[in-house]
């Protein structure tokens, strides 16, 4: 069983083959914000490498943000064509759930750091995936979380993120969209 | 010769569009998924909007398409995509999504000039015969380009400034006209009478357009009525303007026809939709006994089908194929 995870939503392409849940091979590049020039090829090396077509590829991963608006919609845009075109299962994993299944489901305050700020989820045990996330200009943040113990920084376990993603739902892969924390000028 | 079929792509601006076309001319099937509703809301189209809706829309553009036409994607022979020119985020959506079907399905990604795009969507309706002159004529483009064969260009002149279909759209703001502006600002020239005074762009003869005087001119008008307390006939003003626009391209138009034989005229890229500027044109190519062709409305506005049609004679002559580095570019000229 062979998966593949998608995440393009920073200032770095990660792709992950996965056999079985264990991590066969990765490449994780830094694109300077060319990701488009950089996935598709990064994917493509990833299969080829290791002797596979892309329809041995039994289901997808794909990190549906909150980060860059344009460079998620690279990764969520290729991971919902192959879902697809191969009818292969595909789940959404948060950029924050990387790190809260990273950090064994340690239960609390999450955040991911942005230029200006910070994305926040709260993880309390009730939910598994979190999409229920805030954006704090980093004088926001000071101001809430002061007092607040909060993960952040938490370094990727590929395997405990393959361990606790492959449990999540299922999505139509029509349905598999970014999720926009940030507000843009025009909904303000 | 055995049939082609081409899948094209289209998603620069705010129309999410997908067609099969065969042999660079019959349109199997094309779909339209246009955004126009939700950026009326706004006034114009906002760059993020439009990337977000094409990323909800464009597999589900793809499966109304193959279910519509029962078309078997096996049988593509090529992927065809707009790279350029457009917003960036809308034209890297389209290009991810046919990067990903020409890996799935191993075919070539052919890349294709939007404007390119608009000159073929005259070839599918009609015959384009060289040596042709094509008017393309958009929000971002105003250039008369000459061609002497599939993909062999010479760009005549173009503007020194703003495009036709830009100042169509500052006239619109500067009078008060709601998004899109272009057609609602021809629609009102249709009741006006031209009585206003506005001065004609460039008129030398070289075969340049310039409109950011003629924009000028209008918001000067503007406010001396107002300062004057006077009420402008708006009707009026769209059509005096639209007589002093449109005049600039028949009057370059016949330069270029005195100066060569041309076997037709083609009219392309958005603004070419404007009933006012093709009947001012025909009346030139009429004078100068040329062939006048202008796509279909669907064919005018952004589509795929027309993305095909340019990706034909690159698909048969081996060119353009681009690799899976393949990047948008948000501005190029016509014959790029």
């Amino acid at each position: 069983m062979y998966s593949v995870l998608i995440d393009t939503h920073d200032k770095n392409v990660l792709f992950v083959l996965y056999k079985d849940g264990k991590v066969l091979d990765k490449i994780n590049k830094e694109s300077n914000m060319r990701h488009s020039e950089i996935a598709m090829p990064s994917l493509i090396d990833l299969i080829e490498r290791n002797n596979l077509k892309i329809n041995d590829i039994n289901e997808i991963f794909t990190v549906i943000g909150p980060g860059s608006f344009t460079g998620v919609r690279i990764g969520v845009t290729i991971a919902k064509t192959l879902a697809y075109l191969l009818k292969k299962p595909i789940r959404s994993i948060s950029s924050i759930d990387l790190e809260y299944f990273s950090n064994g489901l340690k239960n609390g305050f999450y955040r991911v750091d942005e230029k200006n700020g910070y994305f926040v989820a709260n993880y309390d045990g009730k939910v598994y995936s979190n999409t229920d996330i805030k954006y704090y200009s980093i004088e926001e943040f000071e101001n809430n979380y002061k007092n607040e113990e909060i993960y952040s920084n938490i370094e990727l376990n590929l395997e405990e993120i393959y361990k606790y993603a492959s449990k999540l739902e299922e999505v139509n892969p029509h349905l598999v969209n970014p999720i926009y924390v940030k507000q843009i000028e025009v909904e303000k | 010769m055995k049939d082609v079929y081409i899948l094209a792509v289209e998603t620069s601006c705010d129309e999410t569009s997908i067609a099969i076309i065969k042999n660079g001319k019959d349109v199997v099937g094309l779909e339209v998924y246009t955004q126009m509703d939700t950026h009326a809301m706004y006034g114009g189209v906002v760059p993020e909007i439009a990337s977000r809706m094409h990323t909800e829309a464009i597999t589900l553009v793809l499966d109304s398409l193959l279910k519509k036409t029962g078309f078997d994607l096996n049988k593509i022979d090529a992927v065809a995509v707009t790279y350029a020119p457009g917003l960036l985020g809308s034209l890297l959506v389209g290009i991810e999504f046919a990067k990903t079907i020409a890996y799935v399905y191993n075919k070539p990604l052919i890349k294709v000039n939007h404007m390119v795009g608009h000159i073929y969507a005259n070839n599918i309706e009609n015959n384009l015969e060289f040596p042709l002159l094509a008017m393309v004529v958009s929000g971002g483009h105003t250039e008369l380009v000459e061609m002497t064969g599939d993909y062999e260009f010479n760009l005549l002149g173009a503007t020194l400034d703003d495009a036709l279909g830009e100042a169509y759209d500052k006239v619109a703001k500067i009078i008060g006209v709601p998004y899109p502006g272009g057609p609602n600002v021809e629609r009102l020239a249709k009741d006006g009478n031209v009585c206003y005074d506005l001065a004609k762009p460039v008129n030398d003869n070289t075969l340049n357009f310039s409109y950011s005087g003629l924009k000028s001119n209008v918001i000067n008008l503007v406010h001396n009525y107002k300062q004057r307390g006077e009420d402008i006939n708006i009707n009026d003003l769209a059509a005096s303007f639209q007589y002093v626009a449109i005049d600039e391209i028949t009057r370059k138009i016949e330069i270029a026809l005195e100066q060569k034989e041309y076997k037709m005229l083609v009219l392309a890229g958005g603004v070419s939709a404007n009933n006012y500027l093709r009947d001012e044109v025909k009346k030139i190519t009429n004078k100068y006994n040329v062939k006048f062709t202008v796509p279909k409305m669907l064919y005018c506005t952004d589509n795929a089908a027309m993305i095909g049609a340019a990706a034909y004679p690159l698909f048969i002559n081996k060119q353009n194929i681009a690799d899976f580095s393949l990047n948008a570019k948000s501005h190029i000229s016509t014959i790029e």
